[in-house]
């Protein structure tokens, strides 16, 4: 289980619209029958039985910090596949030096604590390429 | 309580073998009596989880299923006409041969002479039949083994209790002239106590009454079988002190069930044996020339007196071990009751320097015995590895010698898993190096704390699958690379945690989603991981810096990552695929403290104990969900 951010890389330049993306993977918790009542719902989704298959939400929490200490964006990608990628986009009204980028996964609105973050990203007016790495 | 690490590996190191005289002792599983599955306790006894079937029942009994096979015998369950109670029935396999029943006789006759409240009572017997037979109290509870796989690890105080309890029903033993010589997990019973009669014990282990059973290796200490001479050792190696291997190692005592019992409690608290999983030959080699990994290294909220405990128990030296099981309880006994034990809390070092100075010629002569005995010369891999191979690898270190800790071929100098249990095996390239699967987080360490500050590693890693896809996946989430700076602690909420730095790294299969980038990169991490009572593993990982590089498919070509550390800083290389090295990450010693501090904020880890990043620490390959493979590992000290 786990969640990346793939894009943009560490120390990069992005656009004032940008792109932040990467892959999630919440089926070892599956596998494991894992102590979440998301998990319990899974494995009952995938038993042969009459009982109805219960929707789980795998959803990315993606936190945009402006500057270390600045204000916070939040943006979510919601999903009803337990492995898949995630991409969510930004669109900030300045520029800002040294934002970080946090990512976390939450089954069926419960923290996993599968969390993944990138520094040093610096937002300028005029950089294309949304997910470019320089 | 913890939950127990997986170890689907594990059973295989709990291997018995055998005398010569007993053929089917030999890596036969051995299963307890006790484990008593649902459906036989029902009575259902047409089925036979093992696929035996039952023999004729004997005249005042009814079998009703297998409880297990023995390393001499079958064990069933019965009920006894005459008192309708279920009791374990227990018959000699081999009835024709006279030296079985001997032992045969030897276990029921040890048993016998004991009356211990915490050691198996002997029901009837019957040797005036072809196959003899006798019986015992059927253990409601099973046994500990499966106590612990069930219902997790035991805390520290429950442990030690237990412990106790069980020393001095072995100093009991002792006193009567008699080693058991198998002391392990599966071979300790839980009764219900006769408190509980009328109302079922409850979860708490305290409510069960434990009692040592199975003395077929049982032997008197006034006689000697020749149980280690011309014969192969009996036992079961991951729990089997290293005189009982060989004797030279010295003369199997009261201290080989000091060892016993310390292997036991090293179980209820970490989860795994101190030896293993791997094949019996593996184990054994293990046993003779590895260090023990302390049980703070498994699970590092232990006490440290505890720690010591355990660790003067496993000493490979029979003298340096307690003297008596009644020492032993004494120690623990103080330990409940919050005194300062007589064991010197656990230093790798101090013990593996005392025991090298005593035993390296018998050692290194053992270990050839044993690689030559076992057949492993054909992958000619063990020859190659010293008899302490961490102490040599820090002798060299220390004296500024470079250290080839993984060659171009063959297995490592020195290697461990951490998180899960795994093997390693011959890369699917079929060019000698090595490689292993990962299902989950699969942590391969190559060199414990190395002993000095300054150094660079060199090395190669080669991504060669992950789980199949499906036909029409989209995406994959497969990584691997290389660790180090790795630390242990706990976090607020008392999970295990592990902090390191990573530089990882994967090789796509499919192309990437719309969107994002098509040339991926290579990454250097701070990750952390948590150890969940539910067995997952949550990560937290901060990217650090990435240098891009082109994918090759599946399998990948060998990658070559280069780092150096210093107390002045980290600095991390990326060979691109033309050799030439790209700077992948530059930190000072401050930035390398506080990026390691970071992950103890309640953000990430919240792990305030993580102790501070030092370049005195273990290093390794990691593999998430991977098919990884590496080769020429090199560490050099930098002056």
């Amino acid at each position: 289980m786990h969640v990346s951010i793939d894009y943009p890389l560490p120390d990069t330049t992005v656009g004032r619209v940008f792109h932040v993306g990467g892959t999630y993977d919440a089926q070892s918790h599956i596998l494991r029958g894992g102590g979440t009542a998301a998990a319990a719902g899974a494995v009952a989704a995938t038993a042969t039985t009459a009982t109805k298959p219960k929707i789980i939400e795998y959803k990315v929490l993606c936190k945009l910090f402006l500057s270390m200490d600045g204000p916070v964006v939040e943006m979510t990608d919601s999903n009803a596949s337990p492995v898949g990628p995630w991409d969510v986009a930004f669109d900030v009204d300045a520029d800002y030096d040294n934002c970080k980028i946090t990512a976390q996964l939450f089954i069926d609105d419960q923290d996993t604590e599968q969390t993944d973050e990138v520094t040093g990203i610096k937002i300028k007016n005029g950089r294309g390429g949304t997910v470019r790495v320089s | 309580m913890l939950p127990v690490p997986r170890s689907d590996a594990d059973e295989s190191a709990q291997q018995s073998i055998g005398s010569a005289h007993d053929e089917r002792i030999t890596r036969t599983a051995r299963v307890p009596a006790g484990e008593l599955s649902t459906h036989t306790q029902q009575g259902d006894s047409s089925q036979c989880e093992t696929g035996i079937s039952l023999p004729p029942s004997p005249p005042g009994y009814d079998l009703l299923s297998v409880l297990g096979n023995g390393g001499m015998g079958d064990v069933y369950l019965a009920r006894e006409h005459a008192t309708e109670r279920l009791v374990a029935m227990k018959f000699l396999r081999s009835s024709g041969n006279r030296s079985a029943v001997e032992r045969f006789l030897v276990e029921v006759r040890a048993i016998a002479s004991l009356k211990h409240a915490n050691i198996i009572e002997v029901l009837a017997t019957d040797f005036m039949r072809v196959n003899p037979f006798f019986t015992t109290e059927q253990a409601t509870g099973g046994s500990l083994e499966k106590w612990i796989r069930q219902q997790g690890l035991l805390a520290p105080e429950e442990a030690a209790r237990l412990c106790a309890t069980l020393a001095r029903a072995v100093a009991a033993m002792h006193l009567k002239g008699l080693l058991h010589r198998d002391l392990k997990p599966s071979n300790v019973l839980l009764f219900a106590s006769t408190d509980s009669e009328h109302a079922a014990p409850g979860p708490s282990l305290g409510e069960w009454v434990p009692k040592i059973s199975d003395f077929g290796l049982a032997k008197r200490t006034d006689q000697d079988d020749g149980v280690t001479v011309g014969s192969a050792p009996i036992g079961t190696p991951s729990f089997m002190p290293p005189e009982q291997i060989s004797k030279k190692n010295g003369e199997v005592g009261p201290a080989a069930d000091v060892y016993g019992l310390g292997a036991t409690l090293y179980y209820t608290l970490t989860g795994h044996p101190p030896y293993g999983p791997g094949a019996p030959s593996v184990v054994m080699h293990e046993v003779l020339t590895g260090l023990v990994p302390a049980p703070r290294s498994r699970r590092p909220e232990l006490p440290p007196d505890l720690d010591g405990i355990v660790v003067k128990c496993l000493e490979k030296d029979p003298r340096d071990r307690y003297a008596t099981a009644a020492a032993l309880a004494e120690d623990l006994e103080k330990f409940l009751a919050g005194k300062r034990p007589e064991a010197p809390r656990h230093t790798a070092i101090r013990r593996g320097k005392r025991w090298l100075g005593r035993h390296r010629i018998a050692l290194c002569a053992t270990a050839l015995f044993l690689v030559v005995a076992s057949g492993l010369v054909g992958d000619g891999v063990v020859l190659r590895r010293a008899a302490d191979p961490v102490a040599e690898i820090r002798r060299d270190l220390a004296q500024g010698r470079q250290v080839t800790l993984v060659a171009a071929t063959g297995r490592p100098q020195y290697s461990r898993f951490i998180l899960e249990p795994n093997t390693l095996g011959e890369s699917p390239a079929a060019d000698g190096s090595v490689s292993f699967h990962s299902f989950d987080y699969g942590l391969l360490e190559l060199c414990p704390e190395p002993g000095i500050e300054r150094y660079r590693v060199t090395l190669e890693i080669r991504q060669f699958m992950a789980r199949p896809l499906a036909p029409n996946a989209t995406l994959e989430t497969d990584f691997c690379g290389l660790y180090f700076g790795f630390a242990s602690g706990k976090s607020l909420a008392g999970l295990p945690v592990h902090g390191m730095y990573c530089v990882s790294f994967k090789e796509y299969r499919i192309p990437r989603p719309a969107g994002a980038p098509q040339d991926h990169a290579a990454s250097f991490h701070t990750v952390g991981l948590t150890q969940h009572p539910d067995k997952t593993i949550s990560m937290s990982s901060s990217r650090l810096k990435a240098v891009p590089f082109v994918p090759q498919g599946r399998p990948g070509p060998w990658r070559r990552i280069a780092f150096e550390v210093s107390p002045d800083g980290i600095t991390v290389y990326w060979f691109a695929t033309d050799g030439n090295p790209q700077l992948l990450a530059a930190f000072d010693a401050a930035t390398c403290q506080q990026k390691f501090a970071d992950m103890r904020k309640p953000s990430r880890l919240n792990a305030p104990e993580l102790p501070e990043w030092t370049p005195n620490s273990p290093f390794g390959i990691f593999s998430y969900r991977s098919h990884v493979a590496v080769r020429n590992v090199y560490m050099t000290p930098l002056p």
